[in-house]
């Protein structure tokens, strides 16, 4: 059991948990970034934001995404951008969580923009298994904050 | 403790900033056709539902639209006994079957691929022109630049991607709004060409 404690709280698991987490957010950035008109589409599909809101989300979040996930790879202000990506995590959360709820077949644009035309059923069906996903890089996204980490490192 | 977490936050607000400039700089520097405005009017939600069904002030298909999609082979040679929708200024736009665009083609009615540009690229309608409903920094010039080309009574026959895609219904609200009184959509789209063995190219729009 003190075992489990150990590695649950070692800075071993914590560098693995943030270079884990750092490239997602790494991997979900970049196609965004080099594409914001589909990534506008996307969240249009969504229906959450108003029209105005819609490119200025479209254009400030890939950069976020990067940026967060370049600081958790290189160990820079973990925590702080552990933080960060909680809060990208609660708000795609919040959007799969709707989406599901209405019954929105929309396409995650999580990672893949263009991704092959898919049924409804299968939409909803994969909606299903990101917002499970999305728990489990939440789940990492606390431990950055809460866990451990060297003497400087806030 | 305290301190630690303003340390935190602050460090958290930088990261966005600096993540927003990146952005922001990056939309600077892209091309026009991956360029977005700030804003944007987008169209009603219920474009991105026409997948299953047309709204209020679109005209559903008729006539022949349920022998003409209940396959997609060739088309048939002579489709002279193929009815055309007339213009309609109240109308927002009129769905059309694949023959009835096959006859507007033979016609030679103007058509305009709201796909992505680097999808028209690829492959489209030949002769064609690319209007992409969602890039922002340039839909605005294509669409004056159609005005110039064509009358506005002109009919002219918009398509994307087919069923699930709600680029041309999108597209077609600018156009109506252009003041384009005979716009068409093509529902099933450039899949639905292809597969009937219509005429096609690659290459950007002229």
């Amino acid at each position: 059991m003190s075992r489990i404690r150990a590695l649950l709280g070692g800075e071993w698991l914590a560098v693995r948990v943030q270079i884990g987490l750092g490239a997602v957010f790494v991997a979900a950035g970049w196609p965004k970034l080099v594409d914001p008109p589909s990534f506008a589409k996307n969240i249009w599909a969504y229906g959450l934001l108003p029209d105005g809101l819609i490119n200025v989300q479209a254009l400030t979040m890939p950069g976020i995404e990067l940026v967060v996930g370049l600081a958790l790879i290189l160990g820079v202000w973990r925590r702080g951008a552990a933080t960060v990506a909680a809060g990208l995590l609660l708000v795609f959360m919040v959007a799969l969580s709707r989406a599901l709820i209405e019954g929105n077949p929309v396409s995650c644009g999580c990672f893949d923009l263009h991704a092959a035309p898919k049924s409804d059923a299968e939409l909803l069906r994969d909606l299903r298994m990101v917002l499970l996903r999305d728990v489990g890089l939440m789940a990492m996204a606390l431990h950055g904050i809460w866990g451990p980490r060297r003497g400087a490192d806030v | 403790m305290a301190n630690s977490f303003r340390t935190t936050a602050l460090r958290a607000l930088i990261l966005i900033a600096l993540g927003s400039a990146i952005g922001i700089g990056n939309n600077l520097l892209a091309g026009a056709h991956r360029r977005l405005d700030w804003i944007s009017d987008y169209p009603a939600l219920e474009a991105r539902n026409d997948r299953t069904g047309g709204s209020r002030e679109r005209a559903a298909p008729s006539g022949h639209a349920l022998a003409a999609t209940q396959g997609s082979g060739s088309l048939p040679q002579d489709l002279s006994d193929i009815s055309i929708p007339e213009p309609n200024p109240d109308e927002l736009a009129v769905e059309i079957d694949p023959l009835q665009a096959a006859r507007l083609y033979s016609n030679g009615a103007v058509f305009v691929d709201s796909r992505r540009s680097r999808e028209f690229v690829e492959g489209h309608i030949a002769g064609a022109r690319s209007i992409s409903y969602w890039e922002s920094a340039v839909v605005a010039g294509r669409i004056e630049e159609l005005a110039w080309s064509a009358e506005l009574d002109d009919p002219i026959v918009v398509y994307c991607n087919g069923g699930d895609c709600p680029d041309s219904h999108a597209l077609s609200e600018l156009l109506w709004g252009a003041g384009f009184v005979h716009v068409l959509i093509y529902r099933d789209g450039y899949p639905d060409w292809i597969a009937r063995g219509g005429a096609t190219e690659k290459g950007a729009s002229r």
